[in-house]
């Protein structure tokens, strides 16, 4: 009897470790992740290629590349990149990997960890990449990078570099400002962008007593709210002061909580769409859905918005230029100035794209960035208007009014913040995004969001 | 009767050790060779890792070589975010219990009876369990988005005043994914106890009734205790499911607004996945390990203990 009692002891003991175990390991994508190897291109173009004498030596070679430009025009212009790069160099075989962002970095974080480290993923520079130099899994390229690097703009390069060693190429660089709705703010009477922070609310108001809701944000992804919060860090402190938070990680200053405070003055307007504590960036009921569909006037976000709006608005096809198929006029407008802040009204916040390259990964996985980085390439992403180039000279490229506006603010940046959940290490800059959401939700006050992230900096 | 009946699975027994012909032991471990082996490398090893890992500070990509001891587990259990993720378990486990289980009990016995389209109804009820999680999570967002088609159906009968921000506000997204849990699984239970129905011999109902016993009654002091068994089945998986809430979640809301319906599923894996403290993450899931298991065994030991022993001797 005894031991007939314990049989069922075992089993569910069994049940329980599996079910514990699911809990650990589960990571059940929704999202989708393509593979595309286009070995056809390659294979046709072979013929005439192999009778140049030095690649019949070449041994076969394969890149795997993975990205997150997951929608048209970039995913297919980096596809022909890929093709064109395999053509001219028959034993290169370019597997790509296409994954929405957040499913990215859920993946990579995977591979990493098993030390199957793919040979050129997307990296954003900052406090990740600097992790992933310390276990040694990106590649010093600074020895090979060193004969097309100067084409690239220093600001945009100094982002992928660790110690002022080279482990990534970047490819694209943007800064984050507000994208509004010219039909919505002349409804609501207003015929020019706030120049201060005080005006920006007061427009913020008018928008809401003419019954448009003001602002669409994402905070659900809350990356999009910690924009807000950043950028209201560097108008109050400063240069000075977002370097020395790089340094000693204490957020218990005056300017910070200060930056909460004037944060908290927005939120007290409730200026944001229904259900914004929930909403995704780039979803039917998120942040670009709300824009896209007009029913929002304000967002705060980098050059990729506009495509994304577009994306939204169920208007045009996508091959139509970005401004037809938007809801109305749009407009672009640098985060204001904050009065007594210590930051400069054309301090910057931003970041940009770009690949590491991974430690195992052929000399060959270069020499394509250096391909897609090349001044006729980079004027090739930058005229479908979602990228600003970092190619010197590629500016060219620039014809859309909305990328040539950030651009412009780029070009007057006295001072470029990497976005703070970037900067940071990852857990640091998920502790920044969650403390936001937390004080968006009304939840925290500005001295007490401040501490939490400081907390969370000391471990 | 039992008594009996544990005698004769004993006579049964005893010959068929010494039957000639039984399987030597080499045979024996040749066959049971490749499930141990699955079962060695898919879950005694990663089991094993994972408590090695909470041992460390580790960031899922460095050498492990902070050993930090149990300060995870510390951490952890002082974590007001963890506990109330423990919580939202509990509080969905025991609405599973007092609002779902009693709901398939009243629709399994509506439906066991002699009603007309019964099956239509079985198979309609039944119908939203086989949809995977993520699908029923993508579906359900979308109808309790602001103006969503709740919104909507609110609007159109002039209820505007009972519309809610379902998934965004906080103190009320757990009871509306507990609504999402509710209409995936109740179909589930249901067929469970309707199963559990068809096993109950009609003479007992029948002989009630000849006693004089009211249909509440008969129900009350006849089914309801033979549906014992399958009711405490039903809470079992209830309780487990509820333990081990993830998919849906985190497809809909992701743990949140500001972790109002976080669970310990959706804190380990954006601790691992998202903050990359491996470590931490490793620490928590056998915590979560420990939990379950201390469930699981309670709720074996002074629930499931009569049912499980006559399944066992009888």
């Amino acid at each position: 009897m005894n031991r007939m009692r314990k049989i069922p002891l075992v089993v569910l003991a069994v049940l329980a470790l599996i079910l514990a175990a699911c809990g650990g390991g589960g990571s059940g994508d929704a999202d989708d992740t393509t593979t595309t190897t286009a070995t056809d291109v390659s294979e046709t173009t072979a013929a005439p290629a192999t009778t140049a004498a030095p690649d019949e030596e070449m041994e076969p070679v394969t890149v795997e590349w993975w990205h997150i430009q997951n929608t048209d025009p970039m995913m297919t212009v980096w596809q022909t990149f890929a093709d064109e790069f395999m053509a001219a160099n028959p034993h290169v075989t370019i597997n790509i990997t296409v994954m929405e962002n957040e499913a990215f970095k859920a993946a990579l974080q995977t591979n990493l960890q098993a030390g199957d480290v793919p040979d050129l993923f997307q990296s954003w520079g900052g406090g990740g990449l600097r992790e992933q130099v310390d276990a040694g899994l990106v590649q010093d390229i600074t020895e090979s990078s060193s004969g097309f690097i100067g084409n690239l703009t220093e600001g945009a390069v100094g982002l992928y570099q660790v110690d002022g060693v080279q482990y990534g190429i970047p490819f694209n660089l943007g800064m984050v400002g507000f994208w509004y709705n010219k039909d919505l703010f002349a409804q609501a009477g207003i015929d020019a962008p706030p120049a201060t922070w005080d005006e920006f609310l007061e427009d913020v108001q008018a928008l809401k007593d003419a019954g448009i809701t003001p602002i669409a944000v994402g905070a659900g992804d809350k990356w999009p709210a910690h924009f807000y919060y950043s950028y209201l860090m560097i108008r109050e402190g400063g240069e000075a002061a977002m370097n020395q938070v790089a340094g000693d990680l204490d957020f218990n200053k005056p300017e910070f909580i200060e930056a909460g405070n004037e944060l908290q003055r927005l939120i007290d307007l409730e200026p944001f769409q229904p259900g914004f504590l929930a909403a995704p960036w780039d979803a039917p009921d998120g942040e670009s859905g709300a824009i896209g569909t007009g029913q929002a006037a304000i967002s705060l976000m980098g050059q990729w918005g506009p495509g994304a709006y577009a994306n939204q608005s169920g208007i045009g096809v996508p091959e139509d230029p970005i401004a037809d198929r938007l809801p109305g006029e749009f407009g672009w407008f640098p985060f204001p100035a904050v009065e007594g802040g210590a930051g400069a009204p054309t301090d910057g916040f931003g970041g940009g794209d770009g690949f590491a390259v991974g430690r195992d990964a052929p000399l060959e996985a270069v020499q394509f960035l250096e391909y897609i980085t090349s001044l006729d390439q980079a004027i090739r992403t930058g005229e479908t208007g979602t990228t600003l180039p970092v190619t010197k000279g590629a500016e060219v490229s620039i014809t859309d009014p909305y990328q040539l506006a950030v651009l412009e603010g780029l070009g007057n940046a006295t001072f470029v913040q990497l976005y703070l959940d970037q900067f940071f290490t990852p857990e640091l800059g998920a502790a920044v995004n969650d403390v936001v959401q937390t004080l968006f939700a009304g939840t925290v006050t500005p001295e007490e969001a401040a501490e939490a992230i400081t907390n969370a900096a000391a471990g | 009767m039992t008594t009996h009946k544990t005698v004769d699975t004993k006579t049964e027994r005893r010959p068929l050790k010494g039957v000639p012909g039984v399987a030597p032991w080499p045979v024996i471990a040749g066959f049971l060779l490749p499930a141990l082996t699955l079962y060695t490398v898919f879950v005694l090893y990663p089991i094993t890792q994972s408590i090695r890992y909470s041992g460390f500070s580790w960031n899922g990509l460095e050498p492990l070589t902070n050993w930090v001891g149990l300060e995870n587990f510390r951490t952890a259990l002082a974590d007001p975010l963890f506990i109330e993720a423990i919580q939202h378990n509990a509080i969905i486990a025991g609405l599973s219990l007092v609002v779902q289980i009693p709901f398939a009990v009243g629709l399994a016995v509506l439906l066991s009876r002699n009603l007309k389209g019964r099956g239509v109804f079985r198979t309609m009820f039944f119908a939203p369990y086989v949809l995977s999680e993520v699908v029923t999570g993508v579906v359900w967002r979308q109808i309790l988005r602001p103006d969503g088609l709740i919104d909507r159906l609110l609007g159109s009968v002039g209820a505007d005043g009972l519309t809610q921000e379902w998934l965004a506000d906080p103190s009320i997204v757990l009871y509306s994914l507990f609504f999402v849990i509710s209409w995936k699984y109740f179909g589930f239970h249901m067929i469970l106890i309707l199963a559990g129905l068809q096993l109950i011999p009609n003479e007992l109902e029948e002989a009630a009734s000849i006693d004089g016993a009211s249909w509440w009654q008969g129900f009350r002091y006849v089914t309801l205790p033979l549906l014992g068994p399958t009711i405490r089945v039903s809470m079992f998986l209830s309780i487990i499911g509820a333990l081990q809430l993830f998919d849906l979640i985190w497809v809909t809301t992701k743990g949140g607004p500001i972790n109002a319906s976080s669970t310990m599923a959706t804190y380990l894996v954006d601790w691992g996945f998202r903050r990359g403290q491996f470590g931490y993450a490793s620490a928590v899931s056998v915590i979560v390990f420990g939990l379950s298991l201390i469930v699981a065994l309670l709720y074996q030991r002074f629930v499931l203990r009569r049912d499980l022993q006559g399944a066992l001797t009888g």
